[in-house]
């Protein structure tokens, strides 16, 4: 801990009505020290004390008040502002030396001083006016405060780290002070994916695979254009893939729109693809409910699990030993797309995208939701597809669709008309039902029981004449566990599908839990149909991670009824010299089948490679494949290559350089510099030392990201960021370039002087050229005063005129007039200094 | 064998497959009431699988409606499969033959291929003779499940398909 112990020496005798000692006593009995004051709730902040030799402490009300956030205003001689809530006003009169709270009056003549032009008050009467007690501790020069009522400063940092969680939910932080909105091009490159694949078994059957992938952007839009191609199949057109995508959160009536491939749930079925046309008002922002609902699936073991909601990263989790993982997902207003994205424990990331249903749409109040999808279904018939959807929020909690389909193909029925109803009576649980004309009638309740146990219940009736099934019956109960040192997840579900003669039940169990490094999932299931025997198995995995990063895991599978094991399945995973390596044997227990396979893959800076050969009773397979990305940003010259997909996203070329006209462009003369390091939410950077050029890639297009940057990331102290925090909306298919300006401060010091000393606690003000205060710094115990961050420019320096005409005391000189010079490493101008004396009594007009 | 009124009927299945889901349904035969009854009931489900490795494999569901992994595939609990159901009367003869082509090929909207592998059944596999009661209204449920192959670098998609089962009486 930093602190400061000085006296002053100095016998000041201004309007010193207050005084309760001589200026010998106080010169001699009174030490101004700088203590850490200590909050409960791990805060902490310092204050400037006057000490007396028996350690009782006089405290600056007003600064006290002020940093606890304790409303304060100076009324002539009198502090008054209110305590806890706006009844309980208080009063502080100086004057009268009386303390005055609610009915409350509180005499301080014995326990007030004046130093300075600055009020202490006793820190004993306080605590008896206000209840606020500090507790001294003159050794280590701390107090403890303690208040018998929520301090406002506290609740106010209570309330900020809520909304910061709140932000960093939405990855938004409060304060943005600079936005870059999209670029808009007719047409402009571009990035391009390639995947080459093969596999080859002893009996000579082939399989070689091509992917091609080039995304542009295009009408101001995002465009793609994709292809699959096996060499041993004919060509078919189906294998193209091609779409465009605009949204603009800021247009009133279409938000988005998709030509191409269109997709969205059909209640009439389309056996293929929909070429067409959708558009709709629902921005691509996430705004949240106050329900949430849980979603658990499956990966591979130990891998980390990323939830996003339409872009926007929201949640990371850990898969157990069998790669069960569980998200509890936020509701948000709106059309809702959830992405998974999964990364492996060795450092391989599989860019597969899970896109979820969501079960509800809730729509902000009053506030109506449209979406338009038309088009042509790519099947025998050529049949016309189009389906209208109309969502509107009755109320926060209350949203009521409706909408029709048309298939042509559907000549019974081509049209089928469809309304839902999705309400949210309580932040826990939500209802939502829907009715497809003649078809089904669903029903789906989430509840959150208690905090952590969720249930969900899910009923489908069949209307439809074709099908056999009566209904679907479903019902999911999850919980995380804590049994003394035992903690886990588990779900049961159960689900009932009734027939016109029987019903077929599925019961399922899963456990998941770990014992140290140990990481355990049963998997038990039994299923009936009516008058059939019940079918039991069960599937155990394990898994288990040494310290060398050998990742260990195994499974098998018990059938109940056969009292036997099934088959068993043992995986090794290990890391060498960036290969990935991993071994697996599979064998059942109950047929003739093994399996043994080798794979190896290794991840290079431009594209992920891998091999693998397996053997089992039937013969020996191989298989080889190559995949990754470029993105071309042609107007730095760059080629980012990886090893992820790059189509329909974008990336960022930040070019941080040192301004020194302060118009925000590199001009010629200014030169780029390096950082150390900067902050994006969501993403990584890499900040190249060749070209200075921080690049930020695998960024999904159409969002915002925030950047900030800190002072620190600078290797020179006279460098300022012009703008700290960045919002930057990412473009389609685009390297996006940014300048970030640096601007080289100056640096003005001086001394304060009373006579022949050095005077602190004096107030200097910066003026600018319109005689606005810039800054205002406090000299030191010595006088000394300094000032860095001065933009290049022309300034005054002046001693604070209200705080002179206080004191009665005039400078000299009245004003510095000081010219900051363009410098890369800041100018310095120093020797600015003031002498303060008294002023001469005014005489008496006779 | 001496085969008795010899009925052959074929029930076609639908397959679905998204994001490697494959679900199968069925379309209700109309039949006369003779001397067999039978109802595609269920679906044969694969539930929800994915290829973790890019590498292939298969997956099958047996007649008990256990899910059976091979190579890079993995499978996820939340979407269990379910074997296929079959509701059977039988009012005259004594037992009832299976038969049933070995594999049929579902395709994606996208276009892409796989083979899916049909049977065994809970009666036991191609040929298998089992018999009912000859009780109009008692209804025998016989299980049928499946395996997908899934070749290398199989994208996901919609993936549909029929496949055609025999019943033939004795």
């Amino acid at each position: 801990m930093f602190y400061n112990v000085f006296l002053f020496f100095c016998a000041i005798t201004t309007s010193a009505q207050y005084k309760e000692i001589n200026p010998t006593d106080y010169l001699t009995n009174y030490n101004e020290v700088l203590i850490t004051v200590y909050v409960d709730g791990g805060y902490t902040f310092e204050a400037n004390v006057l000490i007396t030799p028996n350690n009782q402490i006089y405290l600056n009300t007003k600064a006290i008040f002020k940093t606890l956030e304790i409303k304060c205003i100076s009324e002539l001689n009198n502090l008054v502002g209110f305590i806890e809530n706006e009844k309980n006003l208080y009063t502080i009169n100086f004057e009268k030396k009386r303390i005055t709270i609610g009915n409350k009056s509180i005499n301080i003549s014995n326990g007030i001083l004046e130093e300075f032009g600055v009020k202490y008050i006793k820190a004993s009467l306080l605590f008896e006016a206000f209840g606020l007690n500090f507790i001294f501790n003159p050794r280590s020069l701390t107090a403890k405060l303690e208040a018998n009522f929520e301090l406002p400063f506290i609740k106010q940092l209570r309330y900020k780290q809520a909304r910061d969680n709140i932000s960093l939910f939405l990855q938004e932080p409060i304060i943005i002070d600079t936005i870059i909105p999209r670029d808009y091009h007719l047409f402009k490159l571009g990035t391009l994916d390639w995947g080459l694949s093969s596999s080859q078994s002893i009996n000579n059957t082939s399989d070689t695979n091509i992917n091609i992938g080039f995304g542009t952007e295009l009408l101001y839009g995002e465009a793609n254009f994709s292809m699959n191609y096996k060499f041993e199949n004919k060509f078919d057109i189906k294998n193209i893939n091609y779409g465009w995508r605009w949204i603009n959160n800021d247009h009133k009536f279409i938000k988005q729109a998709n030509i191409g491939r269109i997709s969205g749930p059909s209640y009439s079925f389309a056996n293929g693809n929909i070429v067409g046309a959708s558009i709709n008002n629902s921005s691509n922002t996430v705004r949240k409910t106050s329900g949430s609902y849980m979603i658990t699936d499956t990966t591979e073991p130990n891998w980390t699990v990323e939830l996003y909601i339409n872009d926007l990263l929201i949640d990371y989790t850990q898969a157990d030993a069998a790669g069960l993982y569980v998200f509890k997902v936020p509701i948000v207003y709106g059309y809702t797309v959830i992405k998974l994205k999964f990364y492996g424990p060795l450092g391989e990331e599989r860019t597969e995208e899970r896109i979820k249903n969501t079960p509800y749409t809730f729509i902000q109040k009053k506030r109506l939701n449209y979406s338009l999808n038309t088009g042509i279904v790519q099947d025998s018939l050529s049949s016309r597809f189009a389906k209208i959807n109309l969502n509107y929020g009755v109320s926060n909690s209350l949203s009521i669709a409706g909408g029709l389909e048309y298939l042509s193909s559907n000549l019974n029925q081509p049209f089928i008309p469809f309304t839902k109803v999705s309400y949210q009576p309580y932040s826990n649980l939500v209802l939502n039902f829907e009715y497809i004309y003649q078809t089904t009638l669903t029903g789906l309740l989430n509840f959150n029981l208690t905090k952590e146990i969720f249930v969900e219940v899910d009923y489908t009736k069949n209307m439809a004449e074709n099908i056999n099934q009566l209904g679907v019956l479903a019902v999911d109960i999850s919980t995380p566990f804590s049994i003394k040192s035992f903690q886990g997840f588990t779900k049961l579900n159960f689900q009932t599908s009734k027939y016109p003669s029987f019903s077929y039940n599925q019961f399922n169990w899963i456990l998941s839990s770990y014992i140290q490094k140990l990481k355990i999932n049963l998997n038990s299931s039994a299923n009936w149909a009516s008058g059939n025997t019940l079918e039991m198995n069960s599937n155990l995995g394990l898994g288990y991670r040494m310290k060398n990063g050998i990742a260990l895991t195994s499974s098998t599978n018990y059938n109940v009824n056969q009292n036997k094991f099934k088959n068993i399945d043992i995986n090794l995973q290990i890391r060498i010299l960036k290969i990935n390596l991993e071994a697996s044997y599979q064998g059942s227990l109950t047929s003739k089948y093994n399996s043994v396979s080798l794979r190896a893959n290794y991840d290079l800076p431009f594209a992920r490679a891998g091999i693998s050969s397996s053997y089992n009773g039937s013969g020996l397979n191989f298989s080889e494949r190559a995949q990754g990305s470029m993105a071309f940003n042609l107007d730095d010259g760059i080629v980012h290559t990886g090893k992820n997909s790059a189509l329909g996203k974008g990336g960022l070329l930040l070019h941080p350089f040192l301004d020194l006209n302060g118009n925000s462009k590199l001009d010629k003369g200014e030169r780029k510099i390096l950082l150390s390091a900067i902050k994006i939410a969501g993403a990584k950077a890499v900040i190249s030392k060749k070209d200075s050029i921080v690049r930020v890639f695998d960024l999904n297009a159409f969002v915002n990201y925030t950047i900030e940057f800190s002072a620190n990331s600078l290797d020179n102290i006279a460098w300022r960021y012009k703008h700290k925090t960045y919002k930057i909306l990412v473009d389609p298919n685009q390297y996006k370039r940014v300048f970030i300006p640096v601007i080289s401060v100056g640096e003005i010091s001086g001394m304060v002087y009373l006579g022949s000393r050095g005077q602190g606690r004096v107030n200097l003000q910066i003026l600018d050229e319109k005689e606005n205060i810039v800054v205002e710094t406090l000299s030191e115990f010595d006088g000394y005063y300094s000032y860095l961050g001065l933009k290049p420019g022309k300034y005054t320096v002046r001693i604070d005129p209200e705080q002179l005409k206080i004191l009665n005391y005039k400078a000299l000189p009245k004003v510095h007039q000081v010219t900051i010079k363009v410098s890369e490493y800041g100018d310095i101008v120093d020797g600015l200094d003031f002498t303060l004396s008294k002023k001469a009594p005014k005489k008496p007009k006779e | 064998m001496k085969l008795l009124d010899k009925y052959n009927f074929s029930v076609k299945l639908l397959c679905l497959l998204m994001l490697f889901y494959v679900t199968i349904t069925s379309a209700q035969p109309v039949l006369p009431q003779r001397a067999i009854t039978v109802y595609a009931s269920q679906k044969l489900n694969f539930g929800l699988f994915y290829d973790k490795s890019g590498y292939g494999g298969s997956i099958s569901v047996d007649p008990q409606g256990t899910r059976t992994v091979t190579g890079g595939i993995a499978i996820l609990p939340s979407y269990p499969g379910q074997p296929a159901l079959f509701e059977i009367k039988l009012c005259q003869g004594r037992s009832i033959t299976i038969s049933y082509p070995l594999e049929t090929t579902l395709t994606s909207t996208g276009g892409a291929e796989i083979i899916m592998k049909i049977g065994p059944t809970q009666k036991g596999g191609n040929g298998a003779i089992f018999a009912t009661e000859n009780n109009c209204n008692f209804i025998t449920i016989l299980r049928v499940g499946g395996k997908l192959i899934i070749p290398p670098n199989t994208n996901a998609g919609v993936f549909t398909g029929e496949f055609e089962i025999y019943f033939e009486q004795q």
